[in-house]
């Protein structure tokens, strides 16, 4: 078995974020949580010969981003006949809700594995953990207010997203709508678990509609729409 | 762009319901056209017991495309002024609040577009958030710089499909509402969807 360990990061003291970039007032709480998940990934075991990837002991599958996001969709609302391909409401609403539940269940395993009580310990793991499978960086601005009840509130950009890197590269920033959809329910899903509230997550401006970045706004599911239009104000004036 | 208010006297009241409503005016000495709102406030001390206003923007004469295009606009500001206009004028002279307010309100009016810009027009280009079709839209709703343009397009408006924009003062698209989904019609098409595992299911169900 051929482990693949980086032993430069094992050995290497984190002082500064590397995987995530927080308001100073977090930075202490996401440090450790940096060195958490940095120490799970580094169980990465990598066995082409058994066809098994393990990690922490489970089983991970790597998916071609491209494939996950658009071939996949694509294939069944053509196969179900949904018009307007996978920009088709019910498609947005089963990708969401598909990447919703991989938030979740990914949170609930990885508390347990780490020993976590904590909401903030919970919620902190959750943008590391997302660098380190892939799907993006987060970088969490200082307007949020992560705080476990009615006021919850989350604004955060995903640089490199895969699903604005996989629709560029497809078609270039030609998208009428936010493409990074699974981003939104990924998060939404890690940070209820987290938090034991329901969330909801929405993008509101996406590179591969045009944008400058990828920007999403996160709140109980019946604050959302609000935010959204509060956000979308501001980003008029500025 | 210049902005003049007038008033005159009424020699007999019954004059006064002729002249309501807008011109537009071509100066041809001046070379200049002119954008002129009538309208008309009760007083009861002067002759013909009302008092006839005019509120007139002045553009240049190559903007008179321009201004045939955004009357709509231009009535409705104007409109908006003379409310001001209404509400403080006591005597033949306007007071420094009035001034003022009317300043402030004309300054407003420009920042926002309402009368100088091209945003001034009401058309926004909406995109389909499902299919992409575009279509040109009429904007009816008030808005200024603060607050974002919710509408509603129905079906037949831009496409076959029905959805909420939100749009800037400038008309631009800035997002959708959400959607609502009824996930009884994917259960539906799901039934269709023919597998390797249909005869599976058949057999269990049998």
């Amino acid at each position: 078995m051929k482990k693949l360990s980086n032993k430069k990061r094992k050995i290497k003291k984190i002082k500064e974020l590397e995987t995530v970039i927080v308001p100073d007032e977090f930075k202490e709480q996401f440090i450790e949580a940096e060195k958490k998940v940095a120490k799970f990934f580094d169980t990465l075991d990598w066995d082409p010969k058994t066809g098994r990837i393990l990690i922490g002991g489970e089983r991970y599958i790597l998916v071609r981003a491209s494939s996950m996001r658009f071939g996949f969709p694509e294939s069944l609302v053509s196969q179900l006949d949904l018009e307007g391909g996978i920009n088709n409401p019910l498609a947005v609403k089963l990708i969401y809700q598909m990447a919703k539940s991989l938030g979740e269940s990914d949170a609930k395993k990885f508390h347990l594995s780490m020993g976590f009580d904590e909401p903030i310990d919970k919620l902190s793991t959750g943008p590391i953990h997302f660098a380190y499978t892939g799907w993006a960086k987060v970088d969490i601005k200082p307007e949020s207010n992560p705080t476990p009840d009615e006021n919850y509130f989350l604004m955060y950009t995903h640089p490199q997203s895969f699903e604005a890197d996989s629709y560029i590269l497809l078609r270039g920033n030609t998208s009428s709508i936010p493409v990074c959809i699974m981003n939104a329910g990924y998060s939404s899903g890690w940070c209820s678990e987290s938090f034991g509230i329901e969330l909801y997550a929405r993008e509101i401006t996406c590179r591969a509609k045009g944008d400058k970045e990828c920007l999403f706004v996160m709140a109980p599911i019946e604050k959302i729409e609000d935010k959204v239009k509060e956000q979308l104000a501001k980003l008029t004036t500025e | 762009m210049k902005v003049m208010v007038g008033s005159l006297s009424y020699t007999d009241s019954e004059m006064s319901y002729e002249s309501t409503d807008e011109s537009i005016i071509s100066l041809q000495e001046e070379n200049l056209i002119t954008f002129t709102l009538f309208f008309k406030i009760s007083k009861e001390d002067v002759r013909g017991k009302e008092k006839r206003f005019s509120i007139s923007t002045i553009y240049e004469k190559e903007k008179r495309k321009w201004i045939y295009e955004n009357a709509s606009y231009l009535s409705e500001t104007l409109r908006n002024l003379s409310d001001i206009v209404k509400m403080h004028y006591i005597s033949d002279e306007f007071t420094p609040e009035f001034l003022e307010k009317l300043d402030q309100m004309l300054s407003e009016s420009i920042k926002l577009g309402f009368i100088e810009s091209p945003h001034l027009k009401n058309k926004a280009t909406i995109t389909c958030p499902i299919c992409s079709n575009k279509n040109q839209i009429s904007i009816n709703e008030k808005y200024s710089e603060l607050n974002i343009i919710e509408h509603k397009i129905f079906k037949g408006d831009v496409c076959p499909h029905q959805f909420t924009v939100y749009l800037d003062f400038k008309l631009n698209t800035l997002g959708y509402k959400e959607p609502e989904v009824n996930f009884s019609i994917l259960k539906e098409k799901l039934v269709t969807l023919k597998t390797p595992y249909d005869e599976l299911f058949e057999v269990s169900e049998n």
